[in-house]
């Protein structure tokens, strides 16, 4: 699985890093600039998705939105703790000693006491989830978003997030391990199935009313990006500038 | 030098004068009760029982008018196309952004049925502003969404210019979305008028 995804990873990641040579300052969102060079690109495959969003990916998500809400969360729940091991990874990488005992802690009691990790025990005993990956690592360590990408099927993304994923799954504690790897790409599919649903509501709304969809996308994936690396923390300087007219 | 100094420093001392609205240091005691009861009186005048939806539309408008300063949003929104905005178009864009938000928000009204703002924090942004914290919870139970409410005291009142849902910008969306119309019109802020009247008399 590994071997046969490896020239593909390598060509995603060459095209990322070509890109990353056009990043943008950490300030770009505060101050509106649109760093979107291939915009047209974007556009283009932003569209194809959605044709792909509404004849597969939208009636599955819809349709998984109808499982029971309990089994959904045993999906989560399991789904969470077998990506346990990279999150610890980057918070180790971020050098935040706190979050990694809390995932440490996590992956400890969910799969012990949680019955493998369908059952997220730890929560309830003040352990909270928490995403990391290693575009929010990079973007902790100051790399910017770079430019604006939009990934076929995987949606919005920028340059450095991109890097980020294909990073990812080589630096996935998991990818080490022969024989999962059937495992990880359902709990993938799974999770992006998951996320597709919660996101029912937003994706809707924005196909209705925003005059321009794309353009709402690509702000809100970054903005979104930004809350995340800050670990949800909004700074003064993240806000936007509203003077006083 | 030192007559440039003096001068300086005079005019600095005249600014709260000339200003008044800035002199005051930001309350943010009284913004959280301006978001606390503001959020309270809106969830339960809009999500009246037995009311029509053009009545929950005018009531709307109504409370928006009066607790966003949608004025001042307006401009915001324009991002670095206002400069280039004649009077004119300034109104005619504002009048229809207003209609816009009613058209938008209020077809959403429904989703807001049972939820309630509780005020957790509150902190000054910059000279003017105070980012008061609430978390947005369901009646029925369910997920919490920390809501973040920026108003700014003019005029003796507090109005709301953003609202950060989850650390996103709602102004700055708008900023973005609107900008990247204006660009694609070829800089034009017509474009964007012309787009959004055919938006609001659709309906």
């Amino acid at each position: 699985m590994l071997s046969q995804s490896k020239p593909l990873a390598a060509i995603v990641l060459a095209l990322s890093l070509s890109l990353v040579g056009c990043a943008g300052t950490a300030d770009q969102q505060v101050s509106g600039d649109i760093n979107d060079p291939i915009e047209g690109v974007n556009r283009a495959i932003f569209g194809f998705n959605e044709v792909v969003d509404k004849a597969v990916i939208g009636p599955v998500a819809r349709g998984y939105g109808k499982v029971p809400s309990p089994i959904r969360d045993r999906v989560r729940d399991f789904v969470r703790n077998l990506t346990s091991p990279i999150v610890l990874v980057h918070d180790v990488l971020q050098l935040d000693g706190e979050r990694a005992g809390n995932t440490a802690g996590r992956m400890l009691v969910n799969t012990t006491i949680g019955a493998f990790g369908l059952v997220d025990v730890a929560t309830p005993f003040g352990l909270p989830y928490h995403s990391e990956d290693a575009g929010q690592t990079l973007g902790k360590h100051g790399v910017g978003d770079g430019p604006f990408v939009v990934l076929p099927i995987l949606g919005p993304s920028t340059a450095r997030d991109t890097v980020g994923r294909v990073v990812d799954m080589f630096l996935d504690p998991l990818s080490w391990i022969d024989g999962i790897g059937g495992l990880r790409v359902g709990a993938t599919v799974a999770s992006g199935v998951d996320l597709r649903e919660r996101l029912e509501p937003v994706i809707a709304d924005g196909r209705k009313n925003a005059l321009d969809y794309y353009a709402q996308t690509r702000s809100l994936y970054r903005q979104n990006r930004a809350a995340e690396i800050a670990n949800q923390t909004v700074a003064d300087s993240d806000l936007p500038d509203i003077p006083v007219y | 030098m030192t007559f440039d100094r003096r001068f300086f420093l005079l005019a600095a001392a005249a600014l709260p004068l000339a200003y008044p609205a800035l002199a005051q240091a930001q309350d943010t005691d009284k913004a959280r009760d301006f978001v606390g009861s503001f959020t309270g009186k809106a969830v339960e005048y809009l999500l009246a029982d037995g009311i029509s939806q053009s009545e929950a539309t005018s009531r709307f408008r109504d409370l928006l008018n009066e607790g966003f300063d949608v004025g001042t949003i307006g401009r915001f929104v324009l991002g670095r196309y206002l400069r280039e905005t004649s009077p004119t178009e300034l109104n005619d864009f504002l009048s229809l952004f207003e209609d816009y938000l009613v058209q938008v928000y209020s077809s959403r009204l429904g989703e807001f049925r049972d939820l309630g703002f509780k005020v957790v924090d509150a902190r000054a942004v910059g000279n003017t502003d105070v980012l008061v914290g609430t978390t947005a919870v369901r009646q029925a139970g369910g997920p919490s969404a920390r809501v973040e409410w920026r108003v700014r005291n003019k005029d003796s009142a507090f109005r709301v210019v953003d609202v950060v849902v989850e650390g996103i910008s709602m102004s700055a969306s708008q900023r973005d979305e609107f900008s990247s119309v204006i660009q694609r019109g070829g800089g034009k802020v017509q474009t964007l008028i012309q787009t959004l009247r055919q938006r609001t008399q659709a309906t």
